[in-house]
């Protein structure tokens, strides 16, 4: 029924006559009818996140918090380490390999990628190499880092890189080599410059499978970093988690390791809505 | 006379010459890693025949085969219980239209978090034991493998499952002629990205932990500063990781093969 109403509606808001008058109607039925409907999107959202920490309430109260302290006490436990200065300065150290490798990767890689994507002979012989370092497990090599490098940050730091390299680069080499090749061709015929073609045409195609490729990339290079701190480099969030699990400290165990989720979820989520903001951009910027 | 003779030269060796420069690039890394390894010997990267020597001794003295069982066995089984819940969730996801729309965002937003951050907890509670490495495995592949999945159920043909109703085939027949070869090379798609993950799972569980199946190898290796004994263990990851992708990839053609 009012779908049915909708679909009138928007045809009496095509016509030029008496629009004033019918227009106010069906379309706010149909407007909501898209409110209820997220409205209930919501709410199932909410029911699930809700029967989530509901169940680890209960997992928490059940085992009497000796292995799995409650959700309140996770929390308390974290806003507690944030005061006494335990959280942040473990946050910046772990995320200062972060912040070098992860830039140096998406550089490199896009750099890789953007040649592999173009040149069909170095890619035929290189980017295999890719295709085996993103099936193989990375923390296999973290033994050889810490011989090559040391207890260090640059150990750190080339964790991340190793972790976060081959998804830019074979990213990049997908986005670059799709962009359709008759435009392209047409823009040479028409006598652009290599550089005008990549900033008119390969560029702004190749841009939101390039932004997708980053957001992986940076889940993944979060792993990098957290993982090396577990294994071998006792530094950072990793050192702490450690360290807690070796003190048999249930609660800030569960702590730490929520600062990691956390900041996992925070980066990606914060990634998504740049990634969205700029291809609107884009968009609106072909359009006009 | 001389150019067409050229010519025909020419052609077949720049020809064999694109097929072969993976193998080239292959051994061209191969040999500029023995030259660095034997004229500046830098700690982290021994020579070849090191590494080869290592790899044989451990494959003559049986903890190569030992370890892989181990390890593989975890694998397996942590994958089969991924299976059953992933096969669970994801129809769940397709039982209904607002339920798909409210939890795949969801899902899809838990798929940023840091799995490997969680290993310790389940060290935490489990113990240096094989159950750990087994819900670590759970926990890796269980989001990709479940989304992949609801993908594959919406891909179901309905006009052509029908269309069979109407010409009054059964149950079984719809299942294994319709559903199963239209959905199956999206489960295998599934299932060889959840392997991938799967075995990431594995490793980083058993390095962390240290004491079971490659994972204690590989740090047993470390703890003794024998690089090329490292060396060896990787080498050995990652062919085992290639063999089981490349098998699932063969399965998937196989599949859709089936599917045409």
């Amino acid at each position: 029924m009012t779908a049915s109403s909708s679909v009138q509606a928007t045809g009496t808001v095509q016509a030029p006559a008496d629009t004033k008058d019918v227009a106010g109607g069906p379309p706010s039925g149909r407007i909501a009818a898209q409110a209820r409907r997220k409205a209930s999107v919501w709410a199932v959202r909410i029911v699930f996140i809700a029967a989530i920490l509901g169940v680890w309430q209960w997992l928490g109260i059940r085992d009497g918090g000796l292995f799995v302290p409650t959700f309140t006490d996770t929390v308390t436990a974290l806003i507690e380490q944030a005061r006494n200065g335990i959280l942040w300065p473990a946050v910046w150290v772990s995320n200062q390999s972060l912040l070098i490798g992860f830039p140096v990767a998406i550089v490199l890689g896009l750099l890789v990628g953007f040649v592999l994507g173009r040149r069909r002979g170095v890619d035929r012989a290189t980017s295999y190499w890719l295709d085996i370092a993103l099936v193989v497990p990375m923390v296999a090599l973290v033994p050889v880092i810490i011989v090559a490098f040391g207890l260090t940050l640059t150990a750190r730091v080339v964790a991340v890189f190793l972790f976060t390299f081959p998804v830019v680069a074979l990213n990049a080499r997908a986005a670059v080599r799709v962009p359709s090749a008759q435009l392209e061709e047409m823009a040479v015929a028409f006598g652009a410059s290599p550089l005008q073609v990549w900033r008119t045409i390969i560029l702004p195609g190749a841009a939101a499978p390039l932004f997708t490729g980053t957001r992986i990339a940076l889940s993944r290079a979060i792993s990098g970093m957290i993982v090396i701190e577990l294994t071998l480099i006792p530094a950072g969030l990793g050192g702490t988690i450690i360290k807690y699990t070796s003190q048999f400290s249930a609660p800030n165990l569960y702590a730490m390791t929520l600062a990691v989720v956390l900041e996992g979820l925070i980066l990606v989520g914060l990634a998504t809505w740049l990634e969205r903001a700029v291809i609107r951009r884009l968009k609106g910027v072909s359009r006009g | 006379m001389a150019d067409s003779h050229v010519a025909t030269r020419a052609i077949p060796l720049s020809r064999w010459l694109t097929t072969l420069s993976p193998v080239i690039t292959f051994v061209a890394v191969l040999a500029v890693w023995q030259l660095v390894a034997v004229t500046i010997r830098p700690g982290w990267l021994p020579p070849l025949n090191d590494i080869f020597s290592q790899m044989w001794s451990h494959v003559a003295d049986g903890s190569f085969v030992a370890a892989g069982v181990s390890t593989l066995g975890t694998l397996v089984i942590g994958l089969l219980i991924t299976m059953a819940i992933a096969a669970v969730l994801a129809l769940l996801l397709g039982l209904s239209d607002l339920i798909d729309e409210a939890l795949t965002t969801i899902l899809g937003g838990l798929m940023a978090v840091p799995t490997v951050a969680l290993i310790p907890i389940f060290i935490f509670i489990w113990g240096l034991s094989e159950t750990s490495v087994v819900v670590s495995v759970v926990s890796f592949a269980l989001l990709p493998l479940t989304l992949q999945w609801a993908t594959a159920l919406r891909e179901v043909p309905d006009p052509l499952a029908e269309m069979s109703r109407s010409f009054g085939a059964n149950r079984f027949q719809l299942a294994w002629t319709i559903y199963l070869p239209s959905v199956a090379p999206l489960l295998l798609t599934g299932l060889r990205v959840a392997i991938v993950q799967a075995i990431k799972g594995v490793i980083s569980a058993e390095v962390i932990i240290g004491t079971i199946g490659i994972g204690k190898l590989l740090i047993v290796e470390s703890s003794t500063f024998d690089i090329a004994g490292v060396w060896a263990v990787i080498v050995l990851i990652i062919i085992a990781s290639l063999i089981s992708y490349a098998v699932l990839m063969w399965l998937e053609t196989r599949a859709s093969r089936w599917a045409d």
